[in-house]
């Protein structure tokens, strides 16, 4: 059965090719422009297996939308990974704080990202 | 000076007095060696000060041999002195070249007017010392009193000479000196009085409303251009990094591509290669099933003719057995016959002689019903072994024909195993032809996956390219304030710009460092690209 | 010197090559066909895997494939001498293109099988 991943970024280039970088790897892919269209999709059905987020986003960023989630019944526990340009280390406390599973510095090969998928999400 | 040397020569012993003459030339020497050292810095001067004092050594070798042929020996070493004396002279007279030849004023040239005249004066010394050292120790072996008060006499003289050249030079040195200490002087007391002017003329400038630039102005200005430069090269620097970034992402592109295109190219070599295998097997194929669909053809008519052969011979055998019936009614009209001539025979009999002839009749008849029983029997015998011919023949006539048919389709056994292993040489090739495109897939996903990642670089590139232009917007509204400041106000400006533009230049470094960057990656401290909390 | 797993349906190669293998001072362990050596793979973690391509069962290419989806680093020889229309040429370029290391075409010297052997080590 194939796992859903939702993508959250406010480049449209970036939702664009990851997107089908991982829907030609079998994943099903929902995406959103900021953290409130995302939560949006969070609260009306959409369960995703895996959250993969930008941290600078217009209207709700990356941090917040993260401590929002896992405040969400049923995402406690859901992988939650950032995607972003922000590479100093408290960027990474603040998003560890707020529950992110792992932090990714773009740019991120289509190898290593898969392979990182699998960690988090085991039997995908 | 003068009067202790002639002091000194008058009490001392022949050799003492020897002694100290030489010695006193030396320490002389030396005199002028050390200050012209300490004046010039010349390593001639050291050499000088070393060759003066060997003088020393010598002359008391001289003495201590006390012979005529170390007196030949002593000459020849103070001509070669006398020499040396006169080239080091020459290299201090050079030394003390004028930097600008056409000043007739030039301390530096009275200086080597003064050396000139000192070389020639020590080196007369030396070429005197030399003859009467020679002539001194003549007389000393004569005892020629007359000769050694002679002597004397002439070497007093070269010591006054050699007195006065000192004095001279430190004269020439006072009077260096003293100039210089005037010429410092001077130069002070300018400064002193030009002070006051300056600070004079600026104030009038100052208060003068033409010029609205103020010494303070003019230092931010200096300054807010510094901060500008530094901040402009930043920027250069991040344009030089988006260059890297997209350069590094434009190869990675086309070595993906690169990599696509020959695992496609060598797909397409390897089945067009294999093509040849397929065709031989359709061929294959296509003959066995050509001869298998002829055999079935003949197998599938072979009900048909045999059902139509035994039609004919039922229909044979029906005629037969009608013709059975024929041969019975014949038995049965015979019987009856030959009943009725046996009737007619008696009947004849108890005729008479009027039967005779009756029964001659009925005796022929008699005889013709026992033929036609007869015939009857053997048209039976005759119908039976047609039956029976017709039986037998419906065993095997009917194939008979079509033994060399059945012979061939024996051969449908081999056809039918060579049509099995064709088709299990399709399986395999299309299993492993399968097995070979799926892989090819799996490396097609994989090398547009990295040709998408690389897609990852224009967002990147963007926010960078945003970061740099809200700075600059920044710094070019700040600049746009400052000159207008500067132009009305006369020089007094209400803001520090100077800070303000160092900010916007912090501001963008500190921004700067949050975002990774290609080239700051691969440095050892640099964070993890990827981190699993 | 190295962990060798011979797979092949035809017992006397089979013990040929145990043999020469032995010989040049690696360890070997043979399959007949290709579902004993899926297993003895699992068992026995080879450094270099020797496969025929035509067997029985479960035949070289399926064997290729799925070891190599398993551990995509290890190395495995090919050999074939090819059946009917179904050339050795084809399955050994085949094997190539599924990423074998090496490969033999039968029949091969006891110096080509051990230029293999060397090869797939490296």
């Amino acid at each position: 059965m194939a796992k859903t991943i939702l993508l959250v970024d406010d480049s449209v280039t970036m939702l664009m090719s990851v997107k089908t970088n991982l829907e030609i790897n079998g994943f099903k892919i929902e995406t959103a422009e900021d953290g409130v269209k995302a939560l949006a999709k969070l609260t009306s059905g959409l369960k995703p297996d895996l959250i993969i987020t930008d941290i600078n986003m217009p209207n709700m960023g990356g941090i917040e939308l993260i401590k929002k989630v896992r405040t969400l019944p049923g995402f406690r526990f859901t992988p939650i990974l950032t995607l972003t340009t922000e590479s100093q280390q408290g960027k990474r406390d603040e998003g560890k704080a707020a529950g992110a599973t792992g932090w990714l510095v773009k740019p991120v090969g289509g190898a290593d990202l898969l392979k990182i998928i699998k960690q988090v999400l085991p039997g995908s | 000076m003068f009067n202790k040397f002639k002091n000194a020569i008058g009490y001392a012993s022949k050799i003492g007095r020897i002694l100290l003459i030489s010695n006193g030339i030396a320490l002389a020497l030396i005199i002028v060696a050390v200050t012209f050292a300490f004046y010039t810095g010349d390593y001639a001067s050291v050499v000088f000060l070393g060759l003066s004092s060997a003088i020393m050594p010598i002359s008391q070798w001289f003495l201590l041999k006390h012979k005529s042929a170390s007196i030949t020996k002593f000459e020849q070493k103070i001509e070669i002195t006398h020499e040396k004396l006169n080239h080091i002279f020459n290299c201090i007279a050079a030394h003390f070249e004028s930097p600008t030849p056409d000043d007739p004023n030039s301390l530096a040239k009275d200086v080597e007017v003064f050396t000139r005249e000192l070389s020639e004066s020590l080196t007369q010394c030396s070429v005197t010392l030399t003859n009467q050292m020679q002539a001194l120790s003549i007389a000393l072996d004569n005892q020629e009193n007359e000769r050694l008060q002679k002597i004397q006499d002439t070497l007093l003289p070269l010591i006054k000479t050699l007195s006065d050249a000192m004095k001279s030079y430190f004269n020439v040195r006072d009077k260096i000196d003293d100039t210089l200490r005037i010429q410092v002087a001077d130069a002070k007391e300018m400064i002193e009085r030009l002070e006051p002017e300056v600070l004079d003329l600026s104030n009038r400038l100052a208060s003068m409303h033409e010029l609205p630039l103020f010494p303070v102005s003019l230092r931010q200005l200096d300054q807010v251009v510094e901060v500008n430069l530094e901040l402009d090269q930043n920027i250069y620097s991040q344009f030089e990094v988006i260059e890297h970034d997209t350069n590094q992402n434009a190869i990675a592109l086309v070595t993906s591509m690169e990599s696509l295109s020959i695992n496609a190219n060598n797909l397409v070599d390897f089945i067009t290669k294999t093509i040849q295998t397929v065709t031989k097997m359709n061929t294959n194929s296509d003959t066995d099933v050509a001869f298998i669909v002829d055999i079935g053809h003949f197998i599938k008519d072979i009900p048909e003719k045999i059902r139509s052969d035994i039609e004919t011979l039922q229909k044979a055998t029906h005629v037969i057995s009608d013709l059975g019936y024929l041969v019975d009614s014949i038995k049965e009209i015979s019987f009856q016959t030959d009943i009725l001539a046996v009737n007619a025979a008696i009947q004849a009999a108890h005729a008479g002689d009027a039967g005779l002839g009756f029964k001659i009749v009925a005796d022929e008849v008699r005889k013709l019903a026992v033929n036609s029983n007869h015939a009857a029997e053997m048209i039976e015998t005759g119908l039976e072994n047609a039956r029976k011919t017709i039986q037998e023949g419906l065993k095997f006539k009917a194939l008979e024909g079509l033994m060399e048919e059945i012979d061939k389709a024996a051969n449908v056994v081999d056809s039918v195993k060579n049509l099995e292993q064709n088709h299990e040489d399709m399986q395999q090739y299309y299993k492993t032809l399968f097995a070979v495109i799926n892989k090819n897939n799996q490396q097609l996903a994989s090398d547009i996956s990295e040709i998408l990642s690389g897609v990852q670089y224009q967002d990147i590139v963007r926010q960078r390219i945003e970061r740099m232009k809200s700075t600059m917007s920044r710094r070019n509204e700040l600049l746009e304030l400052f000159i207008q400041e500067l132009a009305t106000s006369r020089g007094l400006l209400t803001e520090d710009f100077v800070a303000q533009m160092q900010s916007v230049l912090n501001d963008y470094l500190e921004e700067e460092l949050h975002h990774g960057n290609s080239l700051s990656e691969n440095s050892a401290d640099a964070p993890p690209k990827f981190e699993l909390f | 010197m190295a962990k060798i797993l011979v797979i092949d349906d035809e017992e006397q190669l089979r013990d040929l090559l145990k043999q020469m293998l032995t010989r040049d001072g690696h360890e070997v362990v043979t399959a007949c066909d290709g579902v004993e050596g899926t297993r003895c793979f699992d068992t026995f973690h080879p450094d270099v895997v020797i496969t025929d391509i035509i067997m029985p069962n479960k035949d070289g290419i399926e064997v290729i494939t799925e070891l190599l989806c398993r551990d995509s680093t290890i190395a495995i020889i090919a050999i074939s001498g090819g059946r009917r229309a179904i050339t050795a040429e084809f399955n050994l370029e085949s094997a190539e293109l599924l990423g074998v290391k090496g490969i033999l075409s039968k029949p091969f010297t006891r110096e080509q099988l051990r230029e293999a052997v060397q090869l797939a080590l490296a």
